[in-house]
C-alpha cells in the first residue's frame, strides 16, 4: 500500500456493492456526521490564535520533540486504507452469491436422496449422486470463471494507482527539512511551491501569488488564489485554506497545519466514501426474483407429485425421492454458467469501447438508469481553461474551443488582433514543456495558470520582457524592449486606465458610445459564464523614456494610464466536443440528465445549456424574472422547466422540497454543491417517484404509471464525487483524468474519459437486459421436456424416457453455445428511442416468460420427444399400450423374458439398451426442437423474418449443437461411457414435425402480438 | 464448384446410410457410427467456417457495426 500517498488509499475494488461490513460498527451516526459540513474553524482565527491553539511557533514551527509527541498522538498523515475484503470472501461470494445459492442448494437435494437411496436400497442408482457433483462442479467452475474476470478488472485498477510517495517541506526548530508527508503533524509550519501537492490541510499564514488547483475538491476550473486573509465564513470558499491533496499551481505559501490524514477535508469525504453502505445491483434484484418464481415452480411441481405419488401407493422414501427429483430438474443447470457468460461478453464488448466495468453485475446497470447526475467539470467539460471569445474592432469573435482544433476559426487579419496578441503573448508566464513540438499546440502542455495557458494556447507569440510588475492579483503590466506598456487585467479597471481604443488598428478616443459597446460586451460574455480579461497598451514615447530607461517597479516611474484598449478575451472550460450528442441521445433514452457541479452557478448554467442539459427555449425561474421584469417571488415556479439551484439554498431544503424540485423540473442544475451535497442530491434522485410508461413499446397498454425506486447514475472525476458515485446505483469515474479516490469509489471507469461513452454503456445495458431474457427463455423451455419423462415414469410407469445423464448433456452440453450466442442478438427496435426500464414492472423473468417457455413451447417439445420415444419402442416391438404399467418388469433384474407386443422376449441388458437407445433419441429430439426454439427465442416481438438470420454465432450454435449430438451418439465408446448408442437417421426427423410446429406458432403468435398491439396476446404472452 | 462438392458429399452420405438400411435384420452400426460421425465432423467444419467466413469479410471491407463479432 502506498502510505505518504496522499490518495493512494484504497477501496476494495470488486463487489463493493452489496457490502455489508464497516459501517455497522462505525455507526449511522457517525456517517451522518460527516455529510455535515467540514467543521474547521481556523480560517477564521488569527495566525495568533491558530499557533496558540497548536502550540507553535510562527517562525519556528514545531520543535522535534513535539512534532514526534503529536505524531504518536494523531497517528500518520495519511488516509487509512478503508477495509479491503480478502481475496477468499471475493472468491466465496462468486461461489455462494446469487444464481449459485440456487445449484448448490439442487446438489445437496441430489446428495440428500442419493444417501436415502443407499440406505435404503441393495444397489442404489448413481444418478442423484453424479447429478450432485456435477452440480457442484458447475457452480465452482463458474465461480472460478467471474471470480477470475473480476480480479482481471481489479488488476486494471491497480494499475492506476501511482506510487510515489509524497514530500513536504517543513520548519521544525527554525531549520527547513524535506520529510516524508506521512510524518507531518497539526501545528507543522509547512511551505509549498508551484507544482507542489499540499501535504495537509493548511491554514495559510503567508503567500506570494499562490494558486491552488481545487478542481478536484470543488469543481472549479480556475487556478484559487490563496492569501493569509480569512475572506468568507465557509472553510471551503475563503482564501487562507488550503486543502490536503489539492495542487499547489503557482507561487509560494507558507502555513500552519490545521488537520492531518482522516480528518483533513479530502480525509472526511474519503472516510464518508469508504463508509457508504449501496445496495444490489439492479441486475442482481432481477436475478433474486428470477430465483424466486423458478424455486416457486419446482417446490409446486415437487409437492404435486410428492401428493400425487403417495396416492398412486408409492412409499414415504420413494415419494420423497421422487420430490427431491422433481425439485432438481428444474433447477436451470446451465444458466448459472449462460448469465455470466453473457454478462462477461457484454463486460468485454464494453472495455473495447473503452467502459471499464469493475463489477460484471453492473454491466446492465446503466441501461436501466433513469437519471444521470453528471459532474462538469472533467466530465462534461474538457478541464483546460480555453479562449472562447474575444472582443475588439467592437465585435464578438469566436474562437476554436474544440479539443481537436476542428472548429472554425475568426478572422485574424485585423491589426488589433496583431496587438491583442502581442499583449496576450507579453502578459504571460505560462510556457510550453520541452520536446512536444510534435503535438498540436492544444494537446501540449504547459507550465503555468490555466488561465494564461490558454492565453498561450490561443496566440503564438514571443518577445522579450524587461520588467513585470505584478501589480495586484489580478492586474499586472509587463513591457518590451520596444517600450510598449502592455495590460491585462479585470476589464474594468483596464478600463479605468484607458483613454483610447483601437479600433481597426488606429487609436480612437474613447467616448462614450465605446464605453457602452464595452459593457455590452463585458456583460455578454460574463454572461456566458466566461472568465473575461481587459488588454490595453501603450507605446512608450521615445523621448520620455530612451533605450535602457531604469524602469524601477517598485515605485512606479513610469506611465501607467491614458493607455489605449485594444480588446477582451474570454475564457471558459468549454464543453468537450461528443458532449451534447451524448446528452441529447440519453434524453431520447429517457433519461434525465442533472448537471451537479462545485462551480460557480454562471458557469455551470452556461455549460448546462452549452451541452444540452437546459435545453434551448427553456428558462429557469430566474430567467422568466427577467424576462417579464417582475420579481422572481411571483413567478410560478411550475412554469420554470429548468432550474439552477445554489448549493447554500440546498442546505435550507427539506427532503419534501428537494423531492419538489426533482419531480417538477426536467433541468435541473446544482451549483456550488460541497461533497456530502452531492451526495444528499443522489439519494433524493433515488427516492424519486419515477413516472414511466411502464411498455413503451405500446403506448396504448401502458398509460402512466409510476414506481418508487429510479436507478441513478452518477458521473464525476473528483475527490469531490466520490461518495455520490459511491452510492448512485452505478458511479462512473473518469480514467485520464479522474482521481484515484473517484476511481475506486466508481462501478465503470471510462478509460477515454469520454461522456459519450456513457451512451454505449446504457446501450449495451439495455440490450444485455433484453438478450438474457431471450437466453432465459430459451435455456427455461428445455426444462420442460426433461421434467416430464420423469413425471411420466412415475405417474404411468413407463420405462424411462430421458435419464439423468442426456439432461446433464442438453443443459450443460448442447444449449450452452445457442444460449450464449443470443447475447450477440442485435436489438429488435431502437433501444434508445425508448424509456428506461421501469425496475418495478419490467422484470427479467416474469409470469410470461415462464409460461411461455413451461407452458407452450416446452410442451410442445415434450411432445415431441415423447412421439420419438414411443416411435423407437414401437420399431422394437413395444407399442404404447404395453408399455404403460411395465416399469416394475421392466426394471427388474431378474425379469429375462420379458414379452413385448409381438410376443418376443427381451433381457434385462437387451431391454436396457432400447431404454438407452430412446434416452438417446429423446435427446436428439430435444436438439431438434431447440433448433427452433433459439430461432423463436432471438425476437421478442419481431418475426424472424424481419430480424434476420445475421447472428453468426447462433448459426455457429446451431451447428455445434447438431454436432455435438451427433458425436454423443454415434461416437464408438459412447455406449459405455454415457450409455448413449447410435441412432438410426430416420429417428433423428422424428421431432422435425414439431420442430416446426414451434416455429410456426411462436410466429403466429408474434404476428397477432404485432398486429394486436395491447391485446390479450401481448398481456398474457410478450414477456 | 461449391455446389458440386456439396452434392458428391451428400450422394457419398446417402450411400453410406441406404446400405446400412439395406437389411431389416442386420443393422450395420460400423457404418451407421461412421456415417454419423463424418456428419458431425461437416457440422463442426461448417459452424467454424461460418465464424471464419465472417472474421475475413470484416477484415476486408470495415463494415458496418457487427454485433455478433466475437
Amino acid at each position: 500500500m502506498g502510505y505518504g500517498r496522499s490518495d493512494s488509499y484504497r477501496v476494495a475494488t470488486t463487489q463493493d456493492k452489496d457490502e455489508k461490513e464497516s459501517p455497522k460498527k462505525k455507526g449511522g451516526k457517525d456517517l451522518d456526521d460527516l455529510k455535515k459540513e467540514v467543521p474547521i474553524t481556523e480560517h477564521k482565527m488569527s495566525v495568533e490564535e491558530v499557533c496558540r491553539k497548536y502550540n507553535t511557533d510562527i517562525v519556528q514551527g514545531l520543535t522535534n520533540a513535539k512534532a514526534a509527541e503529536y505524531l504518536a498522538r494523531d497517528g500518520p498523515n495519511a488516509l487509512t486504507p478503508p477495509p479491503t475484503t480478502p481475496e477468499w470472501v471475493k472468491f466465496c461470494r462468486q461461489l455462494f452469491g446469487g444464481f449459485s445459492i440456487l445449484l448448490w442448494i439442487g446438489a445437496i437435494l441430489c446428495f440428500l436422496a442419493y444417501a436415502i437411496q443407499a440406505a435404503t436400497e441393495d444397489e442404489p442408482a448413481g444418478d442423484n449422486l453424479y447429478l450432485g457433483i456435477v452440480l457442484s462442479a458447475v457452480v465452482i467452475i463458474t465461480g472460478c470463471f467471474s471470480y477470475f474476470q473480476e480480479a482481471k478488472s481489479s488488476k486494471i485498477m491497480e494499475s492506476f494507482k501511482n506510487m510515489v510517495p509524497q514530500q513536504a517541506l517543513v520548519i521544525r526548530e527554525g531549520e527547513k527539512m524535506q520529510i516524508n508527508a506521512e510524518q507531518v503533524v497539526a501545528g507543522d509550519l509547512v511551505e509549498v511551491k508551484g507544482g507542489d501537492r499540499i501535504p495537509a490541510d493548511l491554514r495559510i499564514i503567508s503567500s506570494h501569488g499562490c494558486k491552488v488547483d481545487n478542481s478536484s475538491l470543488t469543481g472549479e476550473s480556475e487556478p484559487q488564489t490563496r492569501s493569509p486573509d480569512c475572506t468568507h465564513d465557509n472553510p471551503l470558499e475563503t482564501r487562507n485554506i488550503a486543502f490536503f491533496s489539492t495542487n499547489c499551481v503557482e507561487g509560494t505559501a507558507r502555513g500552519i497545519v490545521v488537520c492531518t490524514g482522516d480528518r483533513t477535508v479530502m480525509g472526511r469525504i474519503a472516510t464518508l466514501t469508504s463508509g457508504l453502505e449501496t445496495g444490489k445491483t439492479p441486475i442482481a434484484k432481477e436475478i433474486e426474483h428470477f430465483i424466486h418464481i423458478i424455486t416457486g415452480v419446482a417446490v409446486f411441481l415437487g409437492v404435486t407429485f410428492f401428493i400425487l405419488s403417495l396416492i398412486l401407493g408409492y412409499s414415504w422414501l420413494e415419494a420423497v425421492i421422487f420430490l427431491i427429483g422433481i425439485i432438481v430438474a428444474n433447477v436451470p443447470e446451465g444458466l448459472l454458467a449462460t448469465v455470466t457468460v453473457c454478462l462477461t461478453l457484454t463486460a468485454k464488448r464494453m472495455a473495447r469501447k473503452n467502459c471499464l466495468v469493475k463489477n460484471l453485475e453492473a454491466v446492465e446497470t446503466l441501461g436501466s438508469t433513469s437519471t444521470i447526475c453528471s459532474d462538469k467539470t472533467g466530465t462534461l467539460t474538457q478541464n483546460r481553461m480555453t479562449v472562447a471569445h474575444m472582443w475588439f474592432d467592437n465585435q464578438i469573435h469566436e474562437a476554436d474551443t474544440t479539443e481537436d482544433q476542428s472548429g472554425s476559426s475568426f478572422d485574424k487579419s485585423s491589426t488589433t488582433w496583431v496587438s491583442l496578441a502581442r499583449i496576450a503573448a507579453l502578459c504571460n508566464r505560462a510556457v510550453f514543456k520541452a520536446g512536444q513540438e510534435s503535438l498540436p499546440i492544444l494537446k501540449r502542455e504547459v507550465a503555468g495558470d490555466a488561465s494564461e495557458s490558454a492565453l498561450l494556447k490561443c496566440i503564438e507569440d514571443k518577445n522579450k520582457k524587461v520588467a513585470e510588475i505584478p501589480f495586484n492579483s489580478t492586474n499586472k503590466y509587463q513591457s518590451d524592449k520596444h517600450y510598449l506598456l502592455v495590460m491585462k487585467g479585470a476589464p474594468e479597471r483596464i478600463l479605468d486606465r484607458c483613454s483610447t481604443i483601437m479600433m481597426q488598428g488606429k487609436e480612437q478616443p474613447m467616448d462614450d458610445e465605446m464605453k457602452e459597446a464595452f459593457q455590452n460586451a463585458y456583460l455578454e460574455l460574463g454572461g456566458l459564464g466566461e472568465r473575461v480579461l481587459g488588454f490595453c497598451h501603450l507605446f512608450m514615447p521615445e523621448d520620455k523614456y530612451p533605450k535602457g530607461f531604469a524602469f524601477d517597479t517598485d515605485d512606479v516611474n513610469f506611465q501607467t494610464d491614458n493607455l489605449c484598449f485594444v480588446g477582451l478575451m474570454s475564457m471558459i472550460d468549454p464543453p468537450r466536443a461528443a458532449v451534447p450528442d451524448a446528452v441529447g441521445k440519453c434524453r431520447s433514452a429517457g433519461i434525465k440528465v442533472i448537471m451537479v457541479t462545485g462551480d460557480h452557478p454562471i458557469t455551470a448554467k452556461a455549460i448546462a445549456k452549452g451541452v444540452g442539459i437546459i435545453s434551448e427555449g427553456n428558462e429557469t425561474v430566474e430567467d422568466i424574472a427577467a424576462r417579464l421584469n417582475i420579481p422572481v417571488s411571483q413567478v410560478n415556479p411550475r412554469d420554470a422547466k429548468a432550474c439552477v439551484i445554489h448549493g447554500t439554498d440546498l442546505k435550507d431544503l427539506t427532503q419534501e422540497q428537494m423531492d419538489d424540485i426533482l419531480r417538477n423540473h426536467t433541468e435541473i442544475v446544482f451549483a456550488r454543491t460541497s461533497p456530502q451535497q452531492k451526495l444528499i442530491i443522489v439519494e433524493g434522485c433515488q427516492r424519486q417517484v419515477l413516472y414511466s410508461h411502464a411498455n413503451n413499446q405500446n403506448p396504448k397498454l401502458c398509460g402512466l404509471l409510476f414506481c418508487q425506486g429510479a436507478i441513478v447514475a452518477v458521473t464525476g472525476d473528483g475527490v469531490n464525487d466520490s461518495p455520490a458515485l459511491k452510492k448512485a446505483d452505478i458511479g462512473v469515474a473518469m480514467g485520464i483524468s479522474g482521481s484515484d479516490v473517484s476511481k475506486q469509489a466508481a462501478d465503470m471507469i471510462l478509460l477515454d474519459d469520454n461522456f459519450a461513452s456513457i451512451v454505449t454503456g446504457v446501450e449495451e445495458g439495455r440490450l444485455i437486459f433484453d438478450n438474457l431474457k431471450k437466453s432465459i427463455a430459451y435455456t427455461l423451455t428445455s426444462n420442460i421436456p426433461e421434467i416430464t419423462p420423469f413425471l411420466f415414469f412415475i405417474m404411468v410407469n413407463i420405462p424411462l424416457p430421458l435419464g439423468t445423464i442426456t439432461i446433464l448433456c442438453i443443459d450443460l452440453g448442447t444449449d450452452m453455445v445457442p444460449a450464449i450466442s443470443l447475447a450477440y442478438e442485435a436489438a429488435e427496435s431502437d433501444i434508445m428511442k425508448r424509456q428506461p426500464r421501469n425496475p418495478l414492472r419490467d422484470k427479467l423473468v416474469n409470469e410470461r416468460l415462464i409460461s411461455i417457455a413451461y407452458g407452450q413451447i416446452g410442451m410442445i417439445q415434450a411432445l415431441g420427444g415423447f412421439f420419438a420415444y414411443f416411435v423407437i419402442m414401437a420399431e422394437n416391438g413395444f407399442l404404447p399400450s404395453v408399455l404403460v404399467g411395465i416399469r416394475l418388469n421392466w426394471d427388474d433384474r431378474s425379469t429375462n423374458d420379458l414379452e413385448d407386443s409381438y410376443g418376443q422376449q427381451w433381457t434385462y441388458e437387451q431391454r436396457k439398451i432400447v431404454e438407452f437407445t430412446c434416452h438417446t433419441a429423446f435427446f436428439v429430439s430435444i436438439v431438434v426442437v431447440q433448433w427452433a426454439d433459439v430461432i423463436i427465442c432471438k425476437t421478442r416481438r419481431n418475426s424472424v423474418f424481419q430480424q434476420g438470420m445475421k447472428n453468426k454465432i447462433l448459426i455457429f450454435g446451431l451447428f455445434e449443437e447438431t454436432a455435438l449430438a451427433a458425436f454423443l451418439s454415434y461416437c464408438p465408446g459412447m455406449d459405455v461411457a454415457l450409455r448413449m448408442y447410435p441412432l438410426k437417421p430416420s429417428w433423428w426427423f422424428c421431432a422435425f414435425p414439431y420442430s416446426f410446429l414451434i416455429f410456426v406458432y411462436d410466429e403466429i403468435r408474434k404476428l397477432i402480438l404485432r398486429r394486436n398491439p395491447g391485446g390479450w396476446v401481448e398481456k398474457e404472452t410478450y414477456y | 464448384m461449391g455446389h458440386l462438392t456439396l452434392v458428391a458429399v451428400m450422394a457419398a452420405l446417402f450411400t453410406l446410410f441406404v446400405e446400412t438400411e439395406a437389411n431389416p435384420f442386420v443393422y450395420n452400426y460400423e457404418r451407421l457410427r461412421i456415417g454419423g460421425l463424418v456428419f458431425a465432423c461437416l457440422l463442426i467444419v461448417g459452424g467454424i467456417s461460418i465464424l471464419l467466413y465472417n472474421r475475413c469479410s470484416r477484415r476486408n471491407k470495415k463494415a458496418e457495426d457487427d454485433n455478433s463479432e466475437i
